[in-house]
């Protein structure tokens, strides 16, 4: 692990990332020294290749863009903060202790929650899934196991439920739609201590 | 489903520790005399060389066929009565099935009684252990939902195992408690015979209750037991890969494949028996582990006749097991006791519901997927005693209260599968238990869920949180690099399931031509179809979707949304996204699995 007697004097601006997440002093710690053992080159920042270290992670077949949502569009290195406010989106709704005094809506809140997920298809940041971005996902996911057509026949018909306004996308609204028989709290938490 | 491997297994062991199990050699009586057309005093009913030669053509040898002309007819019996019973149409949706099967014996009893004015035939230890539990017990384990079951393994354990010992020896003690109050009818009910009584009316955990009541050296004991167990395992999981290996060769002999399927799984369980392993876990560790190499390396027609002839005997059995509990409740020597009886059937209730609410409370803490107080309460309440129960009671040895017990449990059974049986879905209504969704999820739903499960899992690993993925994966991981490899025919490796969703979707769309002129869109997809469109999301996965809820019960194989009120023990359980594996009690049909 990283350094064992660290305390949150020695990471930056840890007062104001807990009042902005929610994180308690005791999860940024720990954050803290989990980014620390990830930061191979001690740069205080993390690269993909750092990421792309983590085997198991390098087994999902979505790896490539999970890693990808850490980075900030344009950047190359993901300093703790940015770490810190990317994984705010996975505490449990109901862990929110802190409201941004400014009203804004926190982290782990349902729809950042899945806008967080919409991000992951939508690589081109237009707002919507295109046919090709969710046959680009499927083919991920479902590998070298079915045939194209087959995956062309599920993208289909995945785009036929979901397309309300018949654009032959699927859009942010569109995509709460389809999940809003999924309780995304549930779904999309992680025990930060453990 | 996990309670009910779990009673037997501690029933088993019980059995064997405690005393040396006496097998009973009674064979049924002779109903009825032979018929005979002679008068020359030959007993065997063959017509006597006096009679005209026109008249020999035709005799009765009833005494010949007997056992097996019974038998037949009793089955028969049950399933005319089944055929009726599901013909009514609201009848099925109020009245558990087992009720029926239990009216059937009943009257078969009053039947046999009103014959013969003496006790019917009785029930062999080597009858019920060789020939009627195998079929229930494979049955379970065929269909277990393999995925969710082992997802949560871990609070099916807890819930199993905790919370048996907890009914156990709640329910064991208490009566042993009533037993005291009332030394003069109960004082001869030792406390030994209270617990084994509690372990047939609760389900158990063997090795804790083992090192309780036991009477000779403890340590010994539980590692018998345990070894017993784990040897069963291991035996089950010989044949299960054996028999998967052998399901790669049928391709030219489809025919046969069915039959390897039984045959092995009848072995394993012999061979465990023969043993003194546990056949029980053997029966179900082999079932568990052929299923999935089978499925895929047999034709579509043989899975279904697998899946039909399981379906069929386990009813069998079933069917018997509960005429023999009818056919004994019209008998002349019952015991009674109210305080026993009625302690009884408090008892169970009231253990049963403490256990469950203190069980969740503590197992909640830990899972993502909370138990909600309504599937606690289907839990509780919808543990319905069967058969199993009540071929239980009937082995044990005899000792002076037998007969208590056996009335007893014929009036637990009788209670919970009339009373609660029938009254479950009208509570369960009140409390306005959420319903298992009636529309199929969507493909979108599907996709975007899996999309999901990986995302987390993927964070779960920034994070470097070992959450119970882990050794799922790396046993998936196993899996798919060698055994599939090995055990699964060559071509079928990857396109099983998956040829099955592209003819359905073909065939969909050649019969939808017709349907919307614009789109053939929310059309939900079939079952089947949403099956293997699941299983080839999750081939790659680590977590799955809670939702994905597949009903299991004896009586039906397909997942047919709209049949599945008529099924005895599903009542519940069908509303419910927790009842079951869970069961705190042995119940006659396994159950759905748990979020």
């Amino acid at each position: 692990m990283g350094s064992s007697k660290s305390s949150l004097r020695h990471i930056p601006n840890a007062q104001e990332l807990i009042q902005d997440t929610g994180f308690s002093a005791a999860h940024i710690q720990r954050l803290y020294e989990r980014f620390d053992l990830l930061d191979r080159d001690q740069m205080g920042r993390l690269r993909v290749p750092d990421f792309e270290a983590i085997s198991h992670l390098a087994m999902n077949p979505i790896g490539d863009r999970i890693i990808a949502a850490f980075f900030s569009p344009g950047k190359d290195t993901v300093d703790f903060p940015s770490f810190v406010r990317i994984l705010a989106h996975f505490q449990p709704t109901d862990d929110n202790r802190t409201r941004d005094s400014s009203g804004k809506e926190p982290y782990n809140s349902p729809n950042r929650k899945l806008q967080f997920a919409f991000q992951l298809y939508d690589q081109d940041g237009d707002g919507k899934i295109s046919r090709a971005e969710l046959l680009q996902v499927l083919q991920e996911m479902l590998g070298m196991q079915v045939t194209d057509e087959l995956l062309q026949s599920i993208a289909e018909r995945a785009i036929q439920e979901a397309d309300l306004d018949q654009d032959d996308a699927i859009s942010f609204d569109e995509f709460k739609k389809c999940l809003e028989k999924v309780d995304i709290d549930q779904k999309m938490r992680i025990g930060f201590l453990s | 489903m996990a309670s009910l491997l779990v009673s037997l297994l501690i029933y088993a062991c019980f059995v064997v520790g405690c005393s040396s199990l006496t097998r009973p050699v009674d064979t049924p009586e002779p109903q009825s005399q032979p018929l005979s057309l002679g008068q020359n005093g030959s007993s065997d009913g063959v017509p006597s060389v006096d009679v005209p030669m026109a008249l020999r053509v035709f005799s009765v040898d009833y005494h010949h066929v007997q056992a097996p002309f019974e038998i037949v007819l009793w089955i028969m019996l049950a399933s005319l009565a089944k055929l009726g019973f599901h013909w009514s149409g609201r009848v099925p949706a109020v009245v558990p099935e087992s009720c029926l099967l239990i009216m059937v014996g009943l009257l078969v009893g009053g039947v046999i009684y009103g014959v013969r004015h003496s006790a019917p035939p009785t029930l062999s230890a080597d009858a019920f252990f060789l020939f009627l539990l195998p079929p229930i017990v494979l049955d379970a384990g065929y269909f277990l939902p393999g995925r969710l079951f082992f997802e949560n393994l871990g609070t099916i354990l807890w819930y199993a195992v905790l919370g048996t010992l907890w009914n156990v020896l709640g329910i064991g003690l208490s009566l042993y408690g009533v037993c005291l109050l009332c030394p003069s009818s109960l004082g001869d009910v030792s406390l030994l015979h209270c617990l084994l009584f509690g372990s047939l009316i609760a389900a158990v955990d063997p090795v804790a209750v083992l090192s309780v009541f036991e009477e000779m050296h403890v340590n010994e004991q539980v590692f018998e037991s345990t070894s017993r167990h784990l040897g069963g395992f291991f035996l089950g999981l010989f044949f299960g890969l054996v028999a998967a290996l052998t399901s790669r060769f049928t391709p030219r002999v489809p025919v046969i494949a069915p039959l390897f399927v039984f045959l092995y799984s009848y072995l394993s369980y012999l061979t465990s028996e023969m043993l003194h392993l546990s056949g029980i876990m053997a029966i179900v560790t082999c079932a568990v582990t052929m299923k999935q190499y089978v499925e895929a390396n047999v034709s579509e027609r043989s899975n279904s006749s697998i899946r039909y002839f399981l379906k069929m005997w386990s009813s069998v059995s079933e069917t018997l097991i509960f005429i023999f509990l009818g056919v004994s409740t019209i008998q002349d020597v019952h015991m009674w006791s109210w305080a026993f009886v009625c302690a009884t059937l408090l008892l169970c209730l009231l253990w049963r519901a403490s256990g469950v609410l203190l069980l969740t409370a503590v197992v909640n803490k830990v899972r993502r997927n909370k138990v909600t107080f309504r599937d606690q309460f289907i839990i509780a309440y919808g543990g319905l005693r069967g058969a199993i129960c009540f071929s239980l009671v009937f082995l044990i040895d005899d000792f002076p209260k037998k007969r208590l017990f056996i009335t007893t449990t014929i009036i637990v059974i009788l209670f919970t599968v009339f009373v609660q049986g029938m009254t479950i879905k009208p509570l369960v209504d009140l409390l306005d238990v959420k319903r298992k969704k009636r529309a199929l999820p969507t493909v979108s739903e599907e996709i975007h869920s899996r999309l999901i499960d990986h995302l987390l899992s993927g964070i779960e690993d920034v994070v470097g949180y070992w959450g119970q993925h882990y050794w799922k994966d790396k046993f998936e991981q196993f899996n798919r690099k060698f055994l599939r490899r090995f055990l699964i025919r060559e071509e079928h490796q990857d396109r099983s399931s998956i040829l099955r969703v592209h003819q359905e979707l073909e065939r969909r769309e050649q019969r939808g031509d017709g349907e919307t002129a614009v789109k053939a869109s929310s059309r939900l997809l079939l079952p089947d179809e949403m099956d293997s469109i699941r299983r080839i999301l999750s081939m790659n996965l680590h977590n799955f979707n809670n939702r994905q809820m597949p009903t299991y019960s004896r009586h039906t194989l397909h997942q047919d949304l709209d049949r599945t009120l008529h099924r005895h023990m599903s009542l519940g359980e069908r509303r419910s996204q927790t009842a079951a594996i869970l069961g705190l009690s042995r119940a006659p049909s396994p159950h759905s699995s748990v979020v």
